[in-house]
C-alpha cells in the first residue's frame, strides 16, 4: 500500500451531510430474530428495513460488536433487508439490500458448529465468547450438561453471561440452533484453574475528547473494574482478551484510568493497569487495509473505538462513519488521493493518513481454512503395509466416532490422501499433518495420511517414487474396501470421484506421478498439491510428468534447504490448468516445518535468512491447501485466494508469491511455439523499439539459459534493453475490449544466482488501441515485480510470479480500451536490469 | 528482581546433519535391470539388459532426506539407487549406459545436484571381467 502519515490538510472541508451507510452483518437467514449492524457513528439511530417494515434503535457504541437489534417477527427467506444510520445531523443512504436466505441451502448438514472463543474456560468465569454462529440464531452454553447461559438473537461472535460461575473440572459446551435446526455442539472444554496471580491489564492509549476505553490482557471469563481518577466507574464481565467500554463522559487530558480484573471471589484481583489520557494533539490517524481501484469502501484496521472516521477522495469528503468499514459515495480509481482522519467527540484529529490508490492491492478477507462445520473423528488403520491415520466429519470429536449422519445422508464425501516424504524411519512422519487433516475434516473432507515409512531409506530415484505411488494406490484401494464394508465407519460414505492428493517432498513427486499410473475403477483425481516436491524424473534425464486433467498446486519454500532447487516449479511450468494451476513461492519457509514430526530446520544448512515459525508454516499449508481442495472438491469460491483476488487473513500472505493460470480469454504468448521472439502465440508479429532487446530463452537449468538462476521447465522471454524506455510490442489478432478484463503476465527480476541487486526494478505494461493511442500502468501499481529471495549465493532464483493489470486502470487521453490491438512492455527504469517474462494472457 | 544472564542454547541440534559417509568398497557387476513388479500398475521404467550394478560399501549409513544420493562415475551421474542391506551400509547404484563410461573413471558419492564431496576418489570404474 502506498501510504504515509501527513498533517491533516487545512483545506479539507468537513461535510456534515456526508454520512456512510452502516454495514449489516451477513449472512441473513430465515428465522433470525435479530439483525446486527456495525460501522456507524457513536449513538447514531439505526434503522433496519425488512421488506418495508422499519425497526429502529440507538446504536450506542459501534465497537467492538455493533448493535444487535431485535426484529418484531423472524426473517423469512426471500425478504430483503437494508439499513441506514442517522447521527442527528444527517441520514445515510440505505445499504444495498441483502436477500434473506435459507440456511439449509448453504448448510444442508446443519448450521456450523459453535466455537468457544477464546478458550480455555476457567473456574469462576462468568462470561464466555462463542464464535462461528449464524446471526440471529440462539446460542446456549452448558456446564456438565446443565444450561448456564443463553442468548437468543445472537451475533456471529457472541458473549454469553454465565450463571452460576463455572466450577473446576466442569465440561463446558456451546450449542447453536436456527429454525429449530441444531448445529453439532462445540468442542467440549474442561474448566481449569485460572492463572494466579491474574495478569495486570493494559489500557489502550486514550485521547482527550474520547469516550471509550479498551482494556486488554483479560483472562477468559474475568470481570474488569474500571476507575477514573481513582473513582470507580463500573465492573463488566469479559469473555477474555480485551473489552471496550464506551459511553463514558468526555475525557480530559491527564485524567487517569485504572483497571483491574478478578475471577474467583475471595481471590485477590490483579494489580491495576494504568493509563493517562493523552492530549487531543496526539490523536493519530487511523490505519487502513489495502485500497485498490474499484473499491467503494475503506476498511480501518486500527482506530479509536468511538471515532468517526472520515474519508476524503481527491479533497472531497466521500464517507464518514464509525469503524471498521467506511462506505464511500464514490468508486475509487487508480491514482486517486485518499485522506483518512479520525475525530472523537471532543477532538478533531490533526494527523491524517494519505493513500494513493493502486490499480491492484487486494483486500484481506476471510480464511479459507476456517470453515468449521463438523466434529472431527479420527482413527488409525493398519493392514500389513497399508497404514495411516484418517480424520473425518463425525458425530462427535474423538477416536472411532460414528460418521456424521446428516452429512452422510446428503451423499458421499470427498476424500484427500496425504503422503509424507523421505525421513528417518524412527519418526512417524504420517502423523505430522494432523493439523491439516483436522482442518479438512471439520469442513467436510475425509483426510487420510498414509504411512510410507516402509519406503523411507537412504537410496532414491524414480523407482522409490513409483514405490510410493504404488503404496498410495494400495491405501486408496483399502478405503474402497472400507467403503464397501458394512461394518466400517466409512461404509457408503466416500466419493472417490472427488479425490484429492497432497504430497510433501518425495511424496509430492509421488502424487504427481500417481494420476498417470492409477487404474482403480471409480477413482477420479481432481486436485493435487505438491508441497516442496522432488522431481526424480528430471534428475534421471526422463521426461517430467505433465500434470493435467486436475487442478495442480505446488507450494515452494524459498528457504528450502533440502529440495533447494524448488522442483515443484518444473511441475507448475508443465501443468495444464484443470481448471486451474497454482504456484506459491513462499519466502522465509523451509522444507521440514510443514510436518510436525520433522524437527530440524533444514534452512540452516545454508547461510540464508531465518525462516518464520513452525506455526506460520502450518498456516500456509492449511490456508492455501484448504483453498485448493475446497475449490476443486467442494466447488467453493476459494480459488480467488490462489489467483490473488483476495488475500487470506491470519497467514503471512505478504511472503507468498503467486503464479496462477486458468483458461484465459486470450493466450497472447507463452513462448513455447518455437516461432522465435518475432512472433507471438497468436501468430502475430512482435516488435522491439527504442533500444529494447528481447529474446526467448529456456527457463531451465540447461545450457543456453540466460542465467543459471532459472529453475523451471519452460521457455520465456528476457528483456534486457540497452537504454531506458525500450518497448516490446506484441500484437493481438483482433481488437479486444479490456474494460472488464485483466492482463496477466508472469514476471521476475533476473538474478545472476549469487546476488540480489540493492533495489528492485519494474516496468510498465501498456495497451495500444486501434488508433495507436497508448495507455500505461506501472508494475509498482499492481503489487510490483517479485524480488529474488536472498538465500545463499549460487542458489538465488529467478522465480516468476503472476502480475495482474486490470483493464480499467489503463487511462490516457483519447485511449479507447474497447479496441485494444496490442500489448506493450516498456522498461522505464533508469538503469533497466534484465526482466524475465512468460505467459502473457488476457482474462 | 535482577535480570538473568545465561549462555545461548546450542543450535547445532536444530540443523540436520547431511554429511555423506566415505566409500569403503566398490563392486561392479554386469546385471540386467528389471523394473520392479508393481502391485497396481505396469512400471513405466524400461528394462536394461546390459546395465551395471555398482554396489558401494559405506563407512556409515547415508542420512535419510528428500534429495537422493547419486554416484558420480567420471562425468556420468547415477541416480537410481537402492539399499542392499538393512543397516544401510551398502547401496546399489544402477548404470544404464555403461558404454558411455570410460574405464578408470573415478567413483564418488554426492547428493543430487551437488558436486562430489571427495576431491579424489580411492575407487575407479572398471568393467567386470
Amino acid at each position: 500500500m502506498n501510504a504515509k502519515i501527513v498533517k491533516r490538510p487545512g483545506n479539507l472541508e468537513d461535510n456534515p451531510r456526508v454520512i456512510s451507510p452502516p454495514v449489516i452483518q451477513e449472512p441473513l437467514y430465515q428465522c433470525a430474530i435479530s439483525v446486527t449492524v456495525t460501522s456507524y457513528e457513536v449513538d447514531a439511530k439505526i434503522e433496519i428495513d425488512v421488506d418495508g417494515t422499519v425497526t429502529s434503535a440507538s446504536g450506542g457504541f459501534p465497537v467492538p460488536n455493533g448493535v444487535t437489534i431485535g426484529l418484531p417477527v423472524p426473517l423469512v427467506a426471500g425478504q430483503k433487508v437494508k439499513a441506514r444510520q442517522n447521527n442527528g445531523t444527517a441520514t445515510s443512504s440505505w445499504t444495498k439490500p441483502i436477500l434473506v436466505g435459507d440456511h439449509t441451502a448453504d448448510f444442508p448438514a446443519g448450521p456450523p458448529r459453535p466455537v468457544i472463543n477464546p478458550a480455555p474456560v476457567y473456574k469462576c468465569g462468568v462470561r464466555t465468547g462463542v464464535s462461528n454462529l449464524l446471526p440471529g440464531g440462539t446460542v446456549r452454553i452448558t456446564a456438565d450438561a446443565v444450561k448456564v447461559g443463553e442468548v437468543k438473537g445472537c451475533s456471529n461472535q457472541q458473549g454469553v453471561d454465565v450463571t452460576p460461575a463455572y466450577a473446576l473440572n466442569q465440561k463446558v459446551q456451546a450449542f447453536f440452533e436456527l429454525c429449530k435446526d441444531p448445529s453439532s455442539p462445540s468442542i467440549e472444554h474442561t474448566t481449569v484453574n485460572p492463572p494466579s496471580p491474574l495478569p495486570t491489564p493494559t489500557i489502550d492509549t486514550t485521547y482527550a475528547g474520547g469516550r471509550s476505553v479498551t482494556v486488554r490482557g483479560i483472562v477468559n471469563g474475568a470481570t474488569v473494574s474500571l476507575a477514573r481518577n481513582g473513582v470507580p466507574v463500573g465492573t463488566w464481565p469479559c469473555w477474555g482478551g480485551s473489552i471496550t467500554i464506551g459511553g463514558l463522559a468526555v475525557f480530559a487530558s491527564l485524567e487517569k484510568f485504572t483497571a483491574v480484573q478478578q475471577l474467583c471471589p475471595g481471590d485477590p484481583s490483579s494489580p491495576p493497569g494504568e493509563s493517562p489520557v493523552q492530549p487531543c494533539s496526539s490523536l493519530p490517524p487511523p490505519q487502513i487495509g489495502p485500497v485498490q481501484a474499484g473499491d467503494t469502501k475503506i476498511v480501518a484496521t486500527h482506530f479509536v473505538p468511538d471515532a468517526t472516521i472520515k474519508v476524503f477522495v481527491n479533497g472531497v469528503q466521500a464517507g464518514a462513519s464509525g469503524g471498521p468499514v467506511v462506505n464511500l459515495n464514490v468508486t475509487l480509481k487508480k491514482g486517486d488521493t485518499v485522506i483518512v482522519v479520525q475525530d472523537v467527540e471532543g477532538c478533531k484529529g490533526q494527523s491524517a493518513l494519505e493513500v494513493k490508490v493502486l490499480c491492484v492491492d487486494p483486500p484481506v478477507v476471510g480464511d479459507p481454512s476456517g470453515l468449521n462445520l463438523f466434529p472431527v473423528g479420527q482413527s488409525e488403520y493398519s493392514v500389513g503395509k497399508i497404514k495411516g491415520s484418517v480424520y473425518y466429519p463425525a458425530e462427535a470429536d474423538g477416536k472411532d466416532q460414528p460418521f456424521h449422519k446428516r452429512l452422510a445422508r446428503l451423499g458421499r464425501t470427498p476424500i484427500v490422501f496425504l503422503l509424507h516424504g523421505n525421513h528417518e524411519r524412527a519418526d512417524p512422519s504420517y502423523l505430522g499433518y494432523d493439523y491439516f487433516q483436522i482442518d479438512l475434516a471439520k469442513m467436510g473432507f475425509i483426510a487420510v495420511s498414509v504411512d510410507q515409512n516402509a519406503l523411507n531409506a537412504s537410496g532414491g530415484g524414480v523407482q522409490n517414487i513409483l514405490d510410493r505411488a504404488d503404496l498410495l494406490i494400495d491405501n486408496i484401494a483399502h478405503f474402497q474396501t472400507l467403503d464397501a464394508t458394512a461394518a466400517s465407519v466409512f461404509h457408503g460414505k466416500i466419493d472417490f470421484a472427488r479425490l484429492g492428493l497432497m504430497g510433501h517432498s518425495r511424496g509430492g513427486d509421488a502424487v504427481v506421478e500417481t494420476p498417470t499410473l492409477i487404474g482403480l475403477p471409480g477413482v477420479t483425481i481432481r486436485a493435487v498439491l505438491a508441497l516442496a516436491p522432488t522431481n526424480n524424473r528430471y534428475w534421471a534425464g526422463l521426461p517430467t510428468v505433465v500434470p493435467k486433467g486436475y487442478a495442480f498446486q505446488t507450494i515452494l519454500p524459498a528457504g528450502d534447504g533440502d529440495v533447494r532447487d524448488n522442483n515443484g516449479a518444473q511441475f507448475y511450468d508443465q501443468a495444464k490448468p484443470g481448471p486451474f494451476k497454482s504456484q506459491l513461492y513462499v519466502h522465509y519457509t523451509n522444507h521440514n516445518f510443514f510436518n510436525r514430526r520433522w524437527a530440524k530446520d533444514d534452512s540452516l544448512n545454508f547461510p540464508q535468512p531465518a525462516v518464520v515459525s513452525r506455526a506460520d508454516h502450518e498456516r500456509i499449508l492449511t490456508v492455501y491447501g484448504c483453498a485448493h481442495f475446497r475449490a476443486t472438491l467442494l466447488g467453493h469460491n476459494t480459488a480467488q485466494y490462489l489467483s490473488g483476488d483476495l488475500l487470506p487473513a491470519g497467514v503471512l500472505a505478504q511472503h507468498v508469491f503467486r503464479s496462477f493460470e486458468s483458461a484465459p480469454k486470450v493466450m497472447v504468448d507463452h513462448h513455447e511455439d518455437g516461432n522465435t521472439i518475432a512472433v507471438n502465440s497468436l501468430g502475430q508479429p512482435t516488435s522491439q523499439t527504442a533500444g529494447m532487446v528481447a529474446d526467448e530463452f529456456p527457463f531451465d537449468r540447461v545450457p543456453g539459459a540466460f542465467k543459471t538462476s532459472f529453475y523451471g521447465l519452460s521457455t520465456g522471454m528476457i528483456v534486457a534493453p540497452k537504454k531506458k524506455n525500450g518497448i516490446f510490442r506484441s500484437q493481438l489478432k483482433t481488437a479486444i475490449d479490456v474494460t472488464k478484463r485483466e492482463i496477466w503476465i508472469r514476471g521476475a527480476e533476473v538474478t545472476d544466482g549469487s546476488t540480489v541487486a540493492a533495489s528492485g526494478t519494474g516496468f510498465e505494461l501498456g495497451l495500444e488501441d486501434e488508433n495507436g493511442v497508448r495507455a500505461w500502468v506501472d508494475s509498482d501499481d499492481v503489487g510490483g515485480l517479485a524480488r529474488p529471495y536472498p538465500r545463499n549465493p549460487g542458489m538465488i532464483k529467478t522465480m516468476l510470479s503472476t502480475i495482474r493489470f486490470r483493464g480499467v486502470c489503463f487511462q490516457a487521453v483519447e485511449f479507447n480500451p474497447k479496441k485494444v490491438v496490442a500489448i506493450l512492455i516498456r522498461c522505464n527504469r533508469d538503469t533497466p536490469p534484465p526482466i524475465a517474462f512468460d505467459d502473457l494472457q488476457i482474462y | 528482581m535482577a535480570a538473568d544472564r545465561s549462555t545461548a542454547m546450542p543450535t547445532g541440534g536444530r540443523k540436520p546433519n547431511w554429511e555423506l559417509p566415505a566409500i569403503s568398497g566398490v563392486e561392479v557387476v554386469q546385471k540386467a535391470f528389471k523394473p520392479q513388479k508393481m502391485r497396481n500398475f505396469e512400471s513405466p521404467l524400461p528394462g536394461v539388459p546390459s546395465a551395471m550394478s555398482i554396489v558401494v560399501t559405506l563407512t556409515e549409513p547415508i542420512p535419510v532426506r528428500a534429495m537422493p544420493p547419486v554416484l558420480h562415475v567420471g562425468d556420468t551421474i547415477l541416480t537410481e539407487s537402492e539399499a542392499v542391506d538393512a543397516e544401510g551400509l551398502s547401496l546399489r547404484f544402477w548404470m544404464f549406459e555403461p558404454d558411455q563410461v570410460k574405464a578408470g573413471a573415478p567413483i564418488t558419492l554426492a547428493w543430487m545436484g551437488d558436486k562430489p564431496v571427495q576431491k579424489k576418489s580411492k575407487f575407479a570404474y572398471h568393467k567386470p571381467e
